[in-house]
């Protein structure tokens, strides 16, 4: 079901850098004496995105809908249960990890956790050119100094170690070296939950003039609606290893169909007290059911004040709204 | 301001913490009030020592690497320096916390009943019986379902946000005057946490009790205090009530707070203004106004580099220079400890 495709390709006229289909994640869940498998947890169960280059697609919904699973699935950290990711057309699940790993990079979410702490910042930012291109670390220190001043650092930094950098700068880092191989995909996890609002926005707009100025595909996952809405051309919406809404952000956002994204943005608090007073909030009941068990047909279904006999039994599929954007996709029997 | 007894009233209050490298100065000279009925936002980035002056009022600082200074008054009380007994008795009892992750917070070898029993019978003379009873009673009104069945659950079977109920149960079970929540929803999914300041909010306002809510997020604050503190390195750089400092951000940090934010009621098609550099170390913070190394506006003429400025301009002692003919707009209350407060008008035009 390459569903977003025809949307975006009438928007773009080109072919998706990177795009998945029908991806399904389940772990299993081991137990009893002999540690078999009693249980799976289905983590992304059936999730099908595109991407395409210079876009940015963001990934939104609460901690347990799969959006990292998602993210990690498509550059092959974990393998899918089922479905495909392509690359530029071709499958990654045959591709060789050298070039899978130079076409498509991520960006983690911890920028303390995801350096090498005895490395100095040369060397970890030497160590994509040694990899990929098997020249010899006095080679590239050129290389390296032009990557620091291209995130903003400087290239006297080399030298230095990951505890000699502030969380923000870090951040940059990890940027810096997801560019080194010149990627055309970039998956970057929550890169800016962990920072603090002054410092969240350099880096934002960082990763925007970095678009801007190279041209690659960013799939952006974040629990943040706010910076989402920020940096995103498309938003999805994930509910329970489900995407349940996605299209133009616009569309998302002033014109959400699915109850769950509904919900969703009403919850974000937004800093402005006259605004807020005169906000209608959903305050959803309940909570997030277990993905070892997820709801029949619809899984928001239990959340949802319009749920019906049809959504426990049918799970609704993504399709367009008639008179909406056709690029904007909604999984509701009943939408808004 | 009124003369009347604040609930609680902080003073010039210094908490610094012994380390290997020197005194860490967390928090330089804070001046807060709360009166009853008051949900104060306490904002900062990490650093800004907003969790540090909350942990004070109840006084959970390792007495021995932490040096204090000022006055924290509670009724007309001053909590610091009293004795240990006697907080102990404040603690729970008359003001009440919720720290940020309830699994943490909460001992995992014992029943939350047995926990919220624990603390009645502390401050209340209680059967375990009643205690039992209004532990159930609480663990009701915060929304947990069947409570009475609940009751005896272990906090490890309680989902996040439940955890955080119980906590909220638990803090409103003796009565509090006075509730700190140190980021009572920052660990919790943007859905659940509407649920949990919303049930915060209301059942505060149902028991009667004032709300410290320490947050960083703005968002929070405009949808539940009326009254605002912006703390930067160890100090409040700005105190309002809610509508003033959303309208009219005086002090240039607040408003670099609030252009770098993305907003979710707009498309974005401006580009985030972040604040530049980095915040200064607290072993040796900057002189004069804390924020002028990363401040558009800071003058040295002005003093910005050399005097630390007072939040109201009636504790204003020293004119600097002739420049600073002063607003005299003090008398709204709100305040803003900037030499340059009438400039930052210029700032906020950029976003506007």
């Amino acid at each position: 079901m390459t569903v977003t495709d025809e949307a975006v390709d009438a928007a773009t006229t080109t072919a998706p850098v990177m795009s998945a289909v029908d991806v399904v994640k389940e772990f299993p869940v081991h137990g009893g004496v002999f540690g078999r498998t009693i249980a799976k947890v289905h983590a992304v169960s059936g999730v099908s995105m595109s991407v395409h280059r210079g876009e940015t697609l963001g990934i939104v919904g609460e901690s347990g809908c799969g959006k990292s699973t998602f993210g990690r699935v498509v550059l092959r950290l974990l393998t899918a249960t089922a479905g495909r990711v392509e690359l530029g057309g071709e499958d990654t699940a045959t591709m060789p990890n050298k070039q899978l790993r130079r076409r498509a990079q991520m960006v983690f979410q911890d920028p303390y956790a995801s350096l090498n702490p005895r490395m100095t910042i040369g060397e970890v930012l030497s160590e994509p050119y040694l990899v990929h291109q098997g020249k010899k670390q006095k080679e590239v220190v050129d290389e390296v100094g032009e990557l620091l001043q291209t995130v903003g650092l400087s290239p006297e930094h080399r030298s230095r170690y990951p505890h000699e950098f502030s969380g923000g700068q870090r951040q940059r880092i990890g940027i810096a070296r997801a560019l080194a191989v010149d990627p055309e995909v970039i998956v970057l996890d929550e890169p800016v939950s962990a920072l603090d609002v002054s410092i969240q926005a350099g880096v934002v707009n960082l990763l925007e003039r970095l678009q801007d100025e190279r041209g690659m595909a960013y799939l952006f996952i974040a629990h943040d609606l706010s910076v989402v809405r920020h940096i995103s051309d498309r938003v999805a919406v994930m509910y329970l290893g489900k995407n349940v809404e996605i299209g133009p952000k616009s569309e998302i956002y002033n014109r959400p169909r699915h109850p769950y994204t509904y919900a969703l943005l009403s919850a974000v608090p937004i800093p402005d007290p006259k605004k807020e007073k005169e906000r209608r909030r959903i305050v959803l009941t309940g909570e997030v059911p277990s993905p070892i068990d997820p709801p029949s047909g619809c899984r928001f279904r239990t959340r949802c004040w319009k749920a019906t006999d049809e959504c426990t039994t049918d799970e609704p599929p993504l399709r367009v709204v008639a008179g909406d954007d056709p690029g904007h996709l909604v999984a509701c029997h009943h939408p808004e | 301001m009124s003369t009347s007894q604040r609930l609680l009233q902080i003073e010039d209050l210094t908490v610094g913490f012994k380390t290997e490298d020197g005194l860490v100065q967390a928090v330089r000279g804070v001046d807060l009030s709360i009166d009853d009925g008051d949900v104060l936002a306490v904002v900062g980035e990490s650093g800004s020592g907003k969790s540090v002056t909350a942990l004070s009022v109840l006084g959970l600082h390792p007495q021995n690497r932490t040096t204090m200074g000022g006055r924290i008054m509670w009724q007309g009380e001053n909590l610091i320096g009293a004795p240990e007994d006697r907080l102990r008795r404040v603690r729970g009892g008359e003001i009440a916390m919720i720290f940020q992750d309830p699994l943490t917070a909460l001992n995992p070898v014992y029943s939350v009943g047995r926990q919220i029993i624990e603390m009645l019978q502390a401050h209340r003379e209680m059967s375990r019986q009643a205690a039992k009873a209004r532990a159930v009673e609480m663990l009701g009104l915060v929304g947990i379902p069947q409570p009475a069945r609940r009751v005896d659950n272990f906090p490890h079977e309680f989902s996040g946000g439940m955890r955080q109920r119980a906590m909220i149960a638990m803090a409103l079970a003796c009565d509090p005057k006075l509730v700190i929540a140190d980021e009572p929803t920052t660990a919790l999914d943007v859905t659940v946490q509407a649920q949990v300041l919303e049930l915060l909010v209301d059942i505060t306002r149902e028991h009667g009790a004032a709300v410290m809510l320490i947050t960083h997020d703005l968002g929070v604050v405009a949808g539940m205090a009326n009254k605002v503190a912006v703390m930067y390195a160890g100090r409040v750089v700005e105190d309002a009530t809610s509508e003033e400092l959303f309208d009219a951000p005086t002090h240039p940090y607040t408003v670099g707070l609030l252009r770098s934010l993305p907003r979710v009621d707009s498309d974005g098609g401006e580009q985030l203004i972040p604040i530049g550099g980095q915040p200064p170390s607290m072993l040796n913070p900057p002189a004069g106004c804390a924020f002028h190394p990363r401040c558009p506006i800071a003058r040295s003429e002005s003093g910005c580099d050399s005097q630390i400025p007072p939040l109201h301009e009636s504790e204003q002692v020293t004119v600097v220079t002739g420049t600073r003919l002063g607003s005299g707009s003090d008398d709204s209350g709100h305040g803003a400890a900037c030499w340059r407060r009438d400039e930052t008008d210029s700032l906020l035009g950029v976003r506007a």
